[in-house]
This record gives C-alpha cells, sequence and structure tokens, in this order.
C-alpha cells in the first residue's frame, strides 16, 4: 500500500506512517492526557480546600498515582516526542524515519498503553502506590481484592509503553546517526534534534530497567512469583530498579524541552548560542551521569555511609553541567535582539522555573536536609518546578512551531495572555509548598496543626497559615488550568484565520525546517537538502532552474548564492516515487496487543501461559497461508505456493492437537474451556489476531529506501536495519542485566551461600547436567545460523534451508530439554515459581530467556518459509535478514552463557 | 546584602559546633546556609536574566512579515543566526565569561559538598561517646509500635526521657517465623513480627514500606521489610512531639500521623512510666538515668 488519502481523511490518520501526520497524532493526544491528567490534580486540590474531603484514602491514592503516571509517562514524555516526530528529520533534511512502520507502531502503542491505563480505573481501582509504585505495596498480597484486576492492567499497560519507547528509541537513534544531509556532521545537528539523540540514548537503557521491573512486577502479579514480596530485600530492589530507570526518567522528560529552549532562545534573542560546544558537552556528560545518581532517592534506606557520599556529589555535582547550560543560555541574550514573543516569554518562564526547581533540588541532594525533606511538599514542589519547567518550554515549543506545522499564526496577544496566567497560577500553586514544605506528601487530608517558622525572625504562623498556604495553591491551580484554556481556544482558533504563514515567520531562524513550506510538504523540502557546500541547498532531479529557485529562497540572506545546483542534479537519486507511507498493520497489530494486555490482566495464574502456547500453531498457519497467497501474487510466473507453505499449513495442525493434548493434561479439555473465565478468550482472541497481523505485516511490501546520498558518520559501513538490530540488542542487555542483577541482589541480600538449599528443592534435584547440554545445544545452533547465511551468500537453496532447519532443530532439542527439566521440579519436586523466591528467579529469569529462543524460532519458520519462496539467495541483498536474525540469535546464545553459571553451577 | 548572608551562614556554622549533639540544631544550620545561598544564588541569577531580557529587548520598529522584526546582519561582531546556515556557535565569543561563571559555581558546589559532608558525619550514627537508649520502632499498617530494651511491651506511643540520646531501629513487621538472618539477635527476629498474625497464617507476608518520622525532633527513618534503619535523637524539653509517615503505604496512609507520637518525659516521670511498663529492668534504668544525667 502507498497511497496516502488526503488529511480530510480518517483513513489518513489510521494508515499514515509519515513522520510529520505522527507528530500530530502524538500531539493531539498528549494533550488529551494533559487534560486527563489535569483533571486529576484539580480534584487532588479539591480535597485539599476546607471541608474537601470529596475522596476516601483510597480515591485520593489512585488519582494521586494515576496522576503522576499519566502525567510523566502519557503526557510529557509523549508532547515532547510530538516535536521530535515532527522536526527531526526536518532538521537533519531527512524525508522521514529509518523505520516508519515501527513509528507508527510506536504511536498506536503509545495511545492503546494509555488507554488501559485508563481502562484500570474501571476494573475496580488502578494501582493506589503513586507513581513510583513502591513495594512491596504494589504486589497482590497489599492491593485490595476489588482492584488486583485493575492493577494488573495498569502494571501491563505500562510494560505495552516501554514497548513503545524502546522501539521509538532505536528509530530516532538510527535515523539521526544515519540519515543526515549531506554534510551535516553530527556536531552541527541542531540543537533540539542533539537534545533528542540524547534523550533517546537514556531511554533506550533506562526504559529497559523499567522493562525488566515491570516484567518482574507483571509476573509477581499474574505468575505468583515473589520477587518484590521477598523479605531479602524484595522491596529495595523495586526502588533500585525503578530508580535506576526513574532517574534518567526526569532527565529523558527534561531534554527535549531543554533543547527546545535552547532553539527558542537563539531565535528571538537573534543571536547563536553561546559556547554552543559546551552546552553539548554539558549535555552529553548529565546524559551519562544521570545513571549513577540513582540512590539519592533511597537516602534513608540505611545504605552505607560511603555510598551515600558518592550519591550526594554525584547528585550535587551534576548541577554543574546545568549551570553551564543555563549561563549559555543567559549570556546568549547579551547583545541580541530580545524579542518578547509568546514562544519566548514561554522558554524565559521555563527557564526562571528551571533555575528555582535545580536549586532546591541541590537542597534535596544535601543528604542531612534529605533525611527531612524525603516524602514531603518541599520534594513535590521541587519536581514540579523541574517537570513543569520541561512542560512550560514545551508549550513555547507548541507556540514557536504552531505556525511550522499548521502554516497559520495564532493570536499573540492570546498567546501572551496565556503565558502570564500560567505564569502567576503555577508560582501560585506551587511556590506555597516550599513554604509549607513540612507537610507530608500523599496525605489526603493534612487539617491538623503545623507550625511554620519565620526564618531569622520569632514569628511562627500557626495551623492557619499552613492552611492558607495550602488554599492558595489550589486557587493558584485553578488559574494555571484555566490558562490552558486560552491556549486550545487560541490555537482551534487560528487554524481558521487568515493569517498564513509562508516559511519562518520569525526572524534569525537557522535550522532547516525553516526553509521550507508551512506545513512542509509530503517529503518535506522542495528538493534534496545537502549542506556539502556550507550552507542548505536543494538539490532537484529534475529541472534545474527549478532548484535555483529554492535555493533562493532557502538563501534569503543572500540570494546572490545560487550556483552549484546544476552540475549536481544528475548524481541525485530519486527515491521519493517508490516509498511508501501508508500501512494498516501497525494499528492493527497494536489494537491487538491491546486486547492481549486487556485479557490478560484478568487471568489465573495456572491459565497465564495458555494464550500464547495456542497462539503458536496460528502463527505457523498463517506464515504458510499468508506467505503462500503473497508469494503467487507477487510471481506471476509461479503456479502456486511451495512445498514449504503448504507443509507448515498442515504441519499446524498436528502442532495445535500436540498442544491441545498438554491443556488436557492440565486443565482437561472440557473442563479447561468450560471453567475459564471471560479473559482468558479475551486474551487468546487478541493473541491470535495479533500473531496474524505480525505475520500479515512482516509480509507487507513496504518501500522504505536506504538513504543515499546523505552523512552517516558514525555508521557508514552498517545498513539502518543493522544499526537497529544492534540497538535493540543494546537495550536487551540491559533487560538482561536487570534480571540476572535482581536475581544476584536478592540472594546476596539473603546470605549467598545457602540459597539453593534453602530453596523447596532438593539438593539431588538441583543438577547441573540440563543447563549443560543446553549450552551445548544453544552453540552448535549458533554455528548453524553462521553457516546458513555462507550458504545464502553464495546463494545456496538448499544449503541455506537446512541449515536454518538444523537451527529450529537445536533450538528445539534446548526446549524439549528445559521442559524435561521443568517437569521434573514442578512435578515430581514440587518447586514451582511461587515456591520461594529462589524458585521465582530461577523460573522467571531462565523462562524470559526461553521466551527469546522462541521468538527466535519463530523468526526461523519465517525465514523459512522466505527461502522457499527464493528470498534470499543470490547476490540479492536480502540475506542480509538473515544476518541480523543471526545477531539475535548469537546474542540470546550469549545471554545463557551467563545463565547457565548464575543457576546452575554457583 | 552579600555580608548579611554570609554572617548568617557564619552564624550558622557556629550553632552546628556548638551543637553537635542535637539533629535539630544540625539540621537547623545546615538548612540555613542551604537557605540563605540558594536564595542568594536564584536572586541574583534570575534577576540577571530579567535584565539582559529586557536591556536587549529589541524596539526596531520595522516589520518584516507581520509577525517579526526585519533581520539585518550588519554587525560583524555579533553572530546572528541565518536561514540555511551550518548550525555553530558564536565562535569564540562570550566563551569566557561562561568559564568564569562556571568556575564560580564549581567552587560554589564543592564548597556545599563539603558542607554538607561535614553534617552528614554528625549525623551519621549516634555520637560515638553517647551512652543511649535503643528502641526499636516496627511499623505496621496503619500504626508504629515501639519496643524497648526490656522487650514484650508494644507501646503505640513512644515515651523518652529528656535530654537522652534515644537511638531508633527503624524496620517493617514481618511474618512470624520468616525471617532467619544471622544480623539479627532473636529479640530483634521477634520484635519485628507482625502483631495480631500468628505463625503460619499468611506466608511470607510481612507488611509494606513506611517511614517514621517526627519533624519536630528531626528524625526519620524508612521503615522496610526485612531490615533496620538506624536514626536517632535528642528531646530538649519535656512535651510531645508528632509522629508522621512519610512513605505511601496504603489507604490508612493518612492516619499515620500522630499528634502525640513522642513524649518527651522528666526523668522521674519516665521511670515511673518505665517500671509500670517493663521498659527496662529497674537497676539498669535508673543507672543509665544517673550515668547520663546532663550530658547532653
Ligand atoms: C540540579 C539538578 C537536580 C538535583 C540535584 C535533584 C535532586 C533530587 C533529589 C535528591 C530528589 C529526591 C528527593 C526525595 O525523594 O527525597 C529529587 C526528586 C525528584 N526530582 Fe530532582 N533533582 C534535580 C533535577 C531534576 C530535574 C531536571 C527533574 C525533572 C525534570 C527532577 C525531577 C525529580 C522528581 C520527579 C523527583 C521526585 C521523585 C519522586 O519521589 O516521586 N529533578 N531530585
Ligand atoms: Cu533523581
Ligand atoms: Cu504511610
Amino acid at each position: 500500500m502507498s497511497g496516502l488519502p488526503p488529511k480530510s481523511s480518517v483513513k489518513r490518520w489510521l494508515v499514515t506512517t509519515n513522520h510529520k501526520d505522527i507528530g500530530i497524532l502524538y500531539l493531539l493526544t498528549s494533550l488529551f492526557f494533559l487534560i486527563g491528567a489535569g483533571v486529576l490534580a484539580l480534584l487532588i486540590r479539591v480535597q485539599w480546600l476546607p471541608g474537601g474531603s470529596v475522596l476516601t484514602g483510597a480515591e485520593y491514592n489512585q488519582v494521586v498515582t494515576a496522576h503522576g503516571l499519566l502525567m510523566v509517562f502519557w503526557f510529557l514524555s509523549p508532547f515532547a516526542f510530538a516535536f521530535a516526530n515532527y522536526f527531526v528529520p526536518l532538521q537533519i533534511g531527512a524525508e522521514d524515519l529509518a523505520f516508519p512502520r515501527l513509528n507508527a507502531m510506536s504511536y498506536w502503542l503509545y495511545l492503546f498503553s494509555g488507554l488501559a491505563m485508563v481502562t484500570s480505573f474501571f476494573q475496580g481501582g488502578t494501582h493506589q502506590g503513586g507513581w513510583t509504585l513502591y513495594a512491596p505495596l504494589n504486589v497482590p498480597a497489599f492491593v485490595p481484592r476489588v482492584a488486583e484486576i485493575g492493577e494488573t492492567t495498569a502494571v501491563i499497560g505500562l510494560a505495552l509503553f516501554v514497548t513503545s519507547v524502546t522501539l521509538g528509541s532505536v528509530n530516532f537513534l538510527t535515523t539521526i546517526y544515519r540519515m543526515r544531509a549531506d554534510g551535516l556532521r553530527m556536531r552541527d545537528v541542531p540543537l533540539f534534534s542533539l537534545s533528542i539523540l540524547l534523550t533517546v540514548w537514556m531511554m533506550l537503557f533506562a526504559f529497559a530497567a523499567l522493562l525488566a521491573a515491570s516484567i518482574l512486577l507483571g509476573s509477581d502479579h499474574l505468575l505468583g512469583t515473589q520477587y518484590f514480596l521477598s523479605e531479602s530485600g524484595g522491596s529495595l530492589l523495586w526502588t533500585h530498579l525503578f530508580w535506576f530507570f526513574g532517574h534518567p526518567e526526569v532527565y529523558i522528560v527534561f531534554f527535549p524541552a531543554l533543547g527546545a529552549l535552547a532553539e527558542i532562545v537563539q531565535t528571538f534573542s537573534g543571536r547563536r548560542l553561546v559556547g554552543r560546544k559546551w552546552f553539548i558537552i554539558a549535555m552529553a556528560l548529565v546524559t551519562i551521569q544521570s545513571f549513577i545518581v540513582w540512590m539519592h532517592h533511597m537516602f534513608l534506606t540505611a545504605i552505607n555511609l560511603p555510598i551515600k557520599t558518592v550519591f550526594m556529589v554525584t547528585t550535587i555535582g551534576i548541577s554543574l553541567p546545568f549551570d553551564l547550560m543555563v549561563f549559555a543560555l543567559i549570556y546568549t541574550m547579551i547583545k541580541g535582539k530580545v524579542r518578547w514573543t509568546t514562544p519566548f516569554l514561554f522558554a524565559l518562564g521555563a527557564l526562571l522555573f528551571f533555575i528555582i526547581g535545580g536549586i532546591t533540588g541541590v537542597f534535596l541532594g544535601a543528604i542531612v536536609l534529605d533525611y527531612q525533606f524525603r516524602g514531603t511538599y518541599w520534594v513535590v514542589a521541587h519536581f514540579h518546578y523541574v517537570m513543569a519547567s520541561g512542560a512550560v518550554a514545551l508549550i513555547g515549543a507548541l507556540y514557536y512551531w504552531y505556525p511550522k506545522m499548521t502554516g497559520k499564526m495564532y493570536n499573540q496577544f492570546l498567546g501572551k495572555a496565556h503565558f502570564v496566567l500560567a505564569f502567576i497560577g503555577f508560582n501560585m500553586l506551587y511556590f506555597p509548598m516550599f513554604i509549607v514544605w513540612e507537610t507530608p506528601r500523599r496525605y489526603s487530608d493534612y487539617s491538623s496543626q503545623v507550625v511554620w517558622e519565620v526564618p531569622f525572625t520569632d514569628f511562627a504562623i500557626v495551623d492557619a497559615g499552613f492552611t492558607v498556604f495550602h488554599q492558595i495553591a489550589t486557587v493558584g491551580a485553578f488559574l494555571f488550568a484555566a490558562s490552558f484554556l486560552i491556549m486550545f481556544y487560541n490555537l482551534v482558533k487560528s487554524l481558521y484565520s487568515d493569517r498564513t504563514v509562508e516559511e519562518s515567520p520569525w526572524a534569525y531562524t537557522g535550522s532547516a525546517e525553516w526553509a521550507t513550506d508551512s506545513p512542509p510538504p509530503l517529503e518535506n523540502f522542495p528538493g534534496k537538502p545537502t549542506f556539502a557546500n556550507g550552507r542548505l541547498n536543494f538539490l532537484t532531479g529534475t529541472e534545474a532552474t527549478d532548484g535555483g529557485v529554492e535555493v533562493m529562497e532557502a538563501d534569503r540572506s543572500e540570494p546572490a548564492t545560487d550556483g552549484g545546483v546544476a552540475s549536481q542534479v544528475e548524481e541525485l537519486p530519486d527515491h521519493s516515487h517508490d516509498a511508501d507511507h501508508a500501512s494498516w498493520w501497525p494499528l492493527l497489530l497494536s489494537a491487538g496487543l491491546l486486547v492481549t494486555a486487556l485479557g490478560l490482566s484478568g487471568l489465573e495464574q495456572s491459565y497465564v501461559l495458555w494464550p500464547f502456547v495456542l497462539s503458536v500453531p496460528v502463527f505457523v498457519a498463517a506464515v504458510g497461508v499468508v506467505g503462500a497467497r503473497r508469494y503467487v501474487a507477487s510471481n506471476p510466473e509461479v503456479s502456486g505456493s511451495t512445498t514449504t507453505h503448504k507443509l507448515l499449513v498442515l504441519g499446524s495442525v498436528p502442532l495445535l492437537a500436540g498442544l491441545l493434548a498438554a491443556f488436557h493434561a492440565q486443565h482437561g479439555i472440557v473442563d479447561g474451556f468450560t471453567e475459564a473465565n471471560r479473559y482468558f478468550f479475551v486474551a487468546l482472541g487478541g493473541l491470535v489476531y495479533t500473531v496474524y497481523a505480525f505475520v500479515a505485516m512482516g509480509y507487507e511490501s513496504f518501500e522504505v529506501p536506504e538513504p543515499e546520498l546523505n552523512e552517516a558518520w558514525p555508521f557508514e559501513g552498517v545498513t539502518n536495519t543493522k544499526l537497529g538490530m544492534w540497538l535493540f540488542l543494546g537495550s536487551d542487555i540491559i533487560l538482561f542485566g536487570a534480571l540476572v542483577g535482581s536475581y544476584v541482589f536478592i540472594r546476596f541480600q539473603s546470605g549467598w551461600q545457602d540459597w539453593w538449599h534453602d530453596a523447596g528443592l532438593p539438593e539431588a534435584a538441583h543438577q547441573v547436567l540440563p543447563g549443560l547440554i543446553n549450552t551445548y545445544l544453544l552453540l552448535a545452533s549458533s554455528f548453524t545460523v553462521v553457516l546458513a547465511l555462507a550458504y545464502a551468500r553464495r546463494g545456496h537453496k538448499r544449503g541455506t534451508m537446512t541449515f536454518l532447519g538444523l537451527t529450529f532443530l537445536g533450538a528445539l532439542g534446548f526446549l524439549a530439554n528445559k521442559a524435561y527439566e521443568w517437569n521434573e521440579f514442578i512435578n515430581h519436586e514440587g518447586w514451582t515459581q511461587t515456591s520461594d523466591v529462589m524458585g521465582s528467579t530461577f523460573f522467571l529469569s531462565t523462562g524470559i530467556h526461553a521466551a527469546h529462543v522462541i521468538i527466535g524460532m519463530v523468526i526461523v519458520v519465517f525465514l523459512f518459509s522466505r527461502a522457499s519462496e527464493g528470498a534470499y539467495w543470490g547476490e540479492d541483498e536480502d540475506a542480509h535478514t538473515i544476518e541480523y536474525f543471526g545477531l539475535y540469535w548469537h546474542f540470546v546464545d550469549i545471554v545463557w552463557l551467563f545463565l547457565f553459571p548464575m543457576f546452575y553451577i554457583l | 546584602m552579600l555580608v548579611t548572608g554570609t554572617s548568617l551562614s557564619l552564624s550558622g556554622l557556629t550553632t552546628v559546633a556548638q551543637a553537635s549533639e542535637n539533629p535539630v540544631a544540625i539540621f537547623d544550620s545546615l538548612y540555613t546556609a542551604f537557605l540563605v545561598l540558594g536564595t542568594l544564588v536564584g536572586v541574583v541569577v534570575i534577576a540577571y536574566i530579567l535584565y539582559n531580557a529586557w536591556t536587549y529587548r529589541s524596539d526596531d520598529s520595522t516589520q518584516d512579515g507581520e509577525y517579526d522584526i526585519e533581520e539585518t546582519h550588519d554587525e560583524e561582531s555579533v553572530a546572528r543566526p541565518q536561514l540555511g546556515e551550518v548550525p555553530t556557535g558564536v565562535g569564540k565569543a562570550g566563551g569566557k565569561k561562561l568559564f568564569v561563571s562556571f568556575a564560580i559555581s564549581a567552587i560554589a558546589v564543592l564548597g556545599l559538598i563539603t558542607f554538607a559532608y561535614w553534617n552528614l558525619l554528625l549525623v551519621e550514627g549516634t555520637p560515638d561517646d553517647a551512652d543511649d537508649m535503643e528502641i526499636d520502632v516496627v511499623a505496621n499498617q496503619f500504626n508504629y509500635t515501639y519496643d524497648y530494651p526490656g522487650g514484650e511491651n508494644e507501646a503505640e506511643v513512644l515515651y523518652v526521657p529528656t535530654d537522652r540520646v534515644i537511638t531508633l531501629n527503624v524496620t517493617s513487621c514481618h511474618s512470624p517465623g520468616t525471617l532467619d538472618r544471622g544480623e539479627y539477635t532473636s529479640d530483634q527476629i521477634d520484635s519485628m513480627e507482625c502483631p495480631n498474625v500468628s505463625e503460619g497464617e499468611v506466608e511470607n507476608v510481612g507488611n509494606v514500606w513506611h517511614s517514621w518520622s517526627s519533624p519536630d525532633l528531626r528524625a526519620s527513618g524508612d521503615a522496610i521489610p526485612g531490615q533496620y534503619t538506624e536514626t536517632w535523637f535528642v528531646a530538649d524539653e519535656p512535651g510531645t512531639y508528632r509522629v508522621v509517615c512519610r512513605e505511601l503505604c496504603g489507604s490508612g496512609h493518612t492516619s499515620m500521623n500522630v499528634e502525640n507520637g513522642v513524649v518527651a518525659l522528666e526523668d522521674s516521670e519516665f521511670e515511673d512510666w518505665c517500671l509500670e511498663n517493663d521498659c527496662m529492668a529497674e537497676e539498669e534504668l535508673t543507672n543509665w538515668l544517673d550515668r547520663t544525667e546532663g550530658e547532653s
């Protein structure tokens, strides 16, 4: 499918894979969540009015939790990524992101994960433990019965969101590294895009830790493992995992805002950023340092003095690079031509908020102060100043880029009015919280007396003073909220105004997005952008004179420059015709995942794995059927499907029968299905559908030209897909690192040595041999993949298929051996993942690895079918697919080399 | 302004030296120093931003398009952004200023770290020579119980004598019979067990994470299942002090806010209370009270 319907058609927005459309979708969706989370915020503040107790304790906790989660995950980050989607390709001179369909999937998964979160409210209640989800309050033992399903949905929603983020990170990294316009060196990338680059680096690793945490938590909910209930450090484990993610996360939400700030200050000061190089170095430093400050959230947990001190130093120290950035922004204004437009006002406001937030953060970094500030409104005020600083800067970005995205200018007066009201409202809302900081955080009612002593005086405010400050805050909250009504009115109304905008409404803009129409055309630029001769030029493949005109447009300030275009016309590759921009599958696949997620949330423990197991034969059959159909459709000369297709379809039947037999063994086939609850069928249906959509998407022909004539340092040597695969595996390393780390942590806390003896597993049963056999099997299967690739490169079809088949058999042997071992443990020794925390770590860690093996086998089935269609032989580039699979497979192998000693030998 | 700032923080320093035996004073001096310095920095920087933004505002009246001023690129010295340029910085301009301000903030930050570290040493662990009383705090949903050296008694209010160093070992309760770790004495293990739960009744279920805090006494410690967190305080005056919970612990979190959570008594009153409640063996108690009389 390639044609993209017009913007007025609803279908366009469902099928689009274009980065600008997706940017708009992100923008609208994140604003929708802003409204939702904002209403919850108002509820919190109403609770604090005199006699305002509208919510019970449990309800209040849910509101606080959902407000935090929605704002941080479903508003702030995606709001930033609306601009990232829209403007990163424009700023670096690319036509789209590297993987457009994946980008669409990121969006749909984001939307659906948010909907899952919202749904959880209506399943008896959502999570009640705050956005930090501290353990063990987050496990079923402490969750009210009625809310059990809702809590699980919230956790799964979080995991879906992480998936979306991971896909997005891989996509943006690949794009920024490999698709810059010719001549645009890494260091020349505009600041907003650079800030996104650093953000996605942090995301790639930080969110992998959150994925691990949510997998463990989800498993505690659904499979009955005992990670976070464990008294051997279970609750500390959660805080480590969460904050290892959580601290980078606070920069993840702030960095895009920082990039936007730099752009806005630069434009509206009419001056290039002072110390640009140092600004970038400082950002890069923070990116790295953000991973070594997390324990400042745990100062009161009895970690020892040296470690605490180190974290105090890294924490307070991280304010230094920020100081430098703030000073750079300030000095940029000097000798500038500062225009107090709406975007500039918001940037200015954000800068002031950030300074206040940063200074109060340094207070928190001083451990002795943190001992008292922890869990109080000081923390609440601090992080709202920094986070809202981010939000305010991004609102500035919206006002900055709105004319570019819509081609219309908004009403400047209303924009400024929005700012004034927001600025006053915000300060009224949060500044008083610093004054009455002694208020404990997350209390639903605090009417009793607190004394606030005015520093350096004998003056103290008792009781009434306390409530007065909170009441001011409540009024501020409503002002702040109201200011957004002005914004919505202004922006919507302006769409229909006649204040049109050409390329750039602002003076002193620099980056490439301002050199094209507003809004930009589908292919972004009037020609292929290049910086090869030191300035932005557009090369066109057709008439040299057309190009010349465009170049003059771009170079408004120096209209004389228009040479050098004609000479380059010939070499220009023109891909704009064969690129695809539309696909249904990202939407359909993500929808399938949402249904699956909702189904999973209500499954009983003994049913959890079955939907997955039973959808395997569906996958096999789908590959056969869809593969055959596509094969025949795209090769008119062949008479019918290949033998492999037929075998797959036929083979799926006995496979299904075998798996049903296994189901029968556990539940009884009739009883099993009749006694299963509704959720089981939802999950099963959802997964079957997801599997089908996955196959269909895999077979869809979707043309994304590899970029040519562009800057790809430092990854010139690899293709986009290979780089994407590397990056994905990078995040997977963190996932397994976190899993193994969790095991090591808990085992260490309970005294390492006697671990397996304490487990409900007789020592004799804990044997090394099965693990050893599996190590050999996996190593052998890695070897066969290498051979399959070698044969594919030589164009040897039989050899390719043979070795792919052998790889599959190796994996199958691995699983069979594991099944035998598990059967011993579970059915003969009675040792399961629920028996003890040892069992939890053993079954979950090796189980997730086994899931990776199964995914590998699934891919092999797919490759096998494609190979039978003749996809990989010959000089064709397509043999790469086998190479990428090989990367994945070796990785799975290496992971086992770590798991094996950890779980079998030590 | 600068002068007052320094003298105030200096007076803060002297207080620390005098009252190193009381977390309240340590906190106050550190907080004051940070507050003064933080306000100073905040006000100066914010004022400087506003000053620049205002001073260099553009009063060009010529409107280029309808929405912004006309772009001019006449002054060679100022690097103005130009559409389509390779986005570079301003070269060397402003670099020196940037470094000077960076160096100043680096010194300030290092100073803060040192000062904060020194204060940390003062509150970390009870004072070396302190002859303290150790009390276990066991958190539960949704109350705290206190176990005195005498054991057995599970007071719901923390009674302490004035002017003595009191060390608290804060934990969250756990289910009976599940915790068996070498580092704890069996007394401690017993005291950590959740009241109203008998062995085998609930498997492996301790309680959740709470955070015990007495704002007035400046003592806090996270109550985490399966481990102890230490904190200490000295109550100068007889009277009652508030206790709050500072980690969201469930629907009753708000109710873990006890106005009279800590009661500090004169020696004789404490003695009466203690003997009545078996908080300590009589002889031990009188010895301790005598020994520590007027010490802090
Ligand atoms: C100068 C830099 C900063 C320092 C030194 C700093 C320090 C801290 C410290 C020590 C805490 C822990 C407080 C506690 O729970 O006891 C904290 C909390 C927090 N900070 Fe910062 N911070 C800084 C910048 C930021 C930024 C840029 C953001 C976000 C944009 C941020 C967001 C948060 C959040 C969300 C929390 C609360 C987490 C929670 O408990 O829910 N901080 N900060
Ligand atoms: Cu942090
Ligand atoms: Cu609590």
